[in-house]
């Protein structure tokens, strides 16, 4: 039961898009090696809905972000609103 | 005066068109293959032929010219010459009869120094390459799903516009850092280096792509200047260089991590296709639903199949751990089976059906298709009649049926 909880601990909302992925495609492949219990086979559903579920809003929820990177005299960077053509499209 | 005339022989008499033959046939021969330098003036297109026509000439002299339209369209198309400039051409000296003019047919032309950029641009490649800076080893990979991509490049140019664009379409997930710089002329490779070595130490980007769009090579110069070069190569953060057009070769190509074609180009690298990801996650949600329904189903069977066997007639040591193993599984089960268990498969699954029903174009791609009588979606068989005509429509087109029959229900 020490195994199970390594790949469940973390909390998805503060996985990147591709950890989730990564995670998806770890429980394919353990379910798919059989050497899982039906607990954990279950508990990797739920984890699997949710990680599912977080990947695809990440998709398709987010709109493309453009920032234009400016550097301060104290050579420190500022993100401003990159809108050189907003005008322009 | 004397009139001569008597005393000169008949034949040795030239007309014009003969003498204008003699000098032709005397100077063309060895005027074939000519390299000439000078300044353009009375630079004209001739419409609508297409052939050109202009002068050459340095302070004490001129010669005129002419490129075929076909020599123009191939040294035209990128670069526009206009008087004053001074160029490289290639040609032979042709007599015009009837004028009695003389001109060079020009079939090669160039700016002047442009032989020099190709040398320099040789050496560098060659000093880069013996130093390691274009070796394998040394290539980073590209990250599969970047969230911040960082881009050098000019804030007004056609590659911005083409890369923003593109992953706009592809892959909005993601952000965009645009590092404006000059792209061409004075200080821009200084400007184009400093952006890489910044983007390094601002840290948040996981991939940068640096270009420019399509231009005369003295306009891509910039990214053939080793200052870049050596910028890209000691980029911590892996690198796409994109640079003018398909067929031109930057050294900051050969330095980068990846080589992009064209700006457009690089953005379909850096990010996949939205649509692709979302139907991966899908079929490894099935793949994950689907195995875990076969564990359950031979979970059951197996408790089944305990209970049947080996319970009644094994020693009493067996039993117990026959037993024990039943009552692990049937826990599982109960878990398998409860209700917070179909719940939460439940919500998923009707929300997977919400999001599929807003992009349809997903569920088609699967293989599942749309029906339409009308215009309007058939959400039944009692809205088509025999011999309904109807449309389907599939991922990749719509086919047309007609109502033959029903089926068994089954």
């Amino acid at each position: 039961m020490v195994k199970k909880n390594e790949i469940m601990e973390n909390p998805i909302e503060n996985l990147t898009f591709e950890q989730a992925l990564k995670e998806l495609q770890d429980i394919v492949d353990k379910l798919e090696t059989g050497q899982v219990t039906l607990e954990e086979a279950i508990e990797m559903y739920e984890r699997g809905i949710k990680l599912s579920k977080y990947c695809i809003d990440k998709l398709t929820q987010a709109e493309l972000r453009i920032k234009k990177i400016i550097k301060d005299q104290s050579q420190g960077f500022n993100l401003i609103d990159f809108d050189d053509f907003n005008n322009k499209i | 005066m004397y009139n001569f005339y008597p005393l000169i022989a008949k034949d040795k008499i030239l007309t014009v068109s003969e003498l204008t033959y003699k000098i032709k046939a005397f100077v063309e021969p060895n005027f074939q293959d000519i390299w000439l330098q000078g300044e353009i003036s009375n630079y004209k297109v001739h419409s609508p032929s297409g052939h050109v026509y202009f002068t050459l000439k340095d302070e004490n002299a001129s010669i005129n010219a002419a490129m075929w339209k076909r020599y123009a369209d191939a040294y035209l198309k990128d670069r526009a010459y206009k008087d004053g400039d001074k160029v490289l051409v290639h040609g032979k000296i042709e007599i015009y009869e009837p004028r009695g003019e003389y001109k060079i047919i020009v079939d090669f032309i160039e700016p002047l120094g442009i032989g020099e950029l190709q040398i320099k641009f040789e050496m560098l490649k060659q000093k880069l390459a013996a130093e390691g800076l274009f070796d394998k080893r040394y290539k980073k990979p590209i990250p599969e799903y970047p969230n911040r991509i960082g881009i050098v490049t000019s804030p007004t140019g056609a590659a911005i516009r083409d890369i923003i664009n593109i992953i706009s379409r592809r892959f909005p997930a993601v952000e965009l850092i645009v590092y404006p710089v000059k792209v061409q002329g004075e200080g821009a490779a200084e400007e184009i280096a400093q952006a890489i070595r910044d983007l390094n130490s601002y840290g948040e980007v996981e991939v940068i792509i640096v270009g420019r769009g399509g231009g005369s090579i003295e306009d891509l110069w910039a990214f053939n200047e080793e200052i870049v070069a050596r910028a890209i190569f000691e980029s911590k953060i892996p690198i796409i260089s994109a640079v003018g057009h398909e067929i031109d070769y930057s050294i900051s190509d050969f330095v980068a991590d990846l080589r992009a074609p064209t700006p457009s180009a690089a953005a379909e690298l850096v990010v996949k296709n939205r649509d692709d990801v979302i139907e991966n996650v899908q079929n490894i949600w099935y793949t994950i639903h689907q195995l875990v329904l076969d564990k359950i189903k031979n979970a059951k069977r197996e408790v089944e199949h305990l209970v049947k066997s080996y319970a009644f007639n094994r020693p009493l040591d067996w039993l117990r751990q026959y037993t024990m193993r039943i009552d692990e599984l049937t826990r599982a089960l109960d878990i398998a089976m409860s209700h917070r268990f179909e719940i939460i498969k439940q919500d998923f699954n009707q929300w997977l059906k919400r999001f599929e029903s807003v992009n349809p174009e997903i569920a088609l791609k699967r293989g599942y298709a749309i029906v339409y009588k009308n215009g309007k979606i058939v959400h039944s068989k009692d809205e088509l009649k025999i011999n309904d005509e109807f449309n389907i429509k599939l991922s990749d087109g719509t086919i047309k049926g007609v109502v033959k029959g029903y089926g068994e229900e089954k």
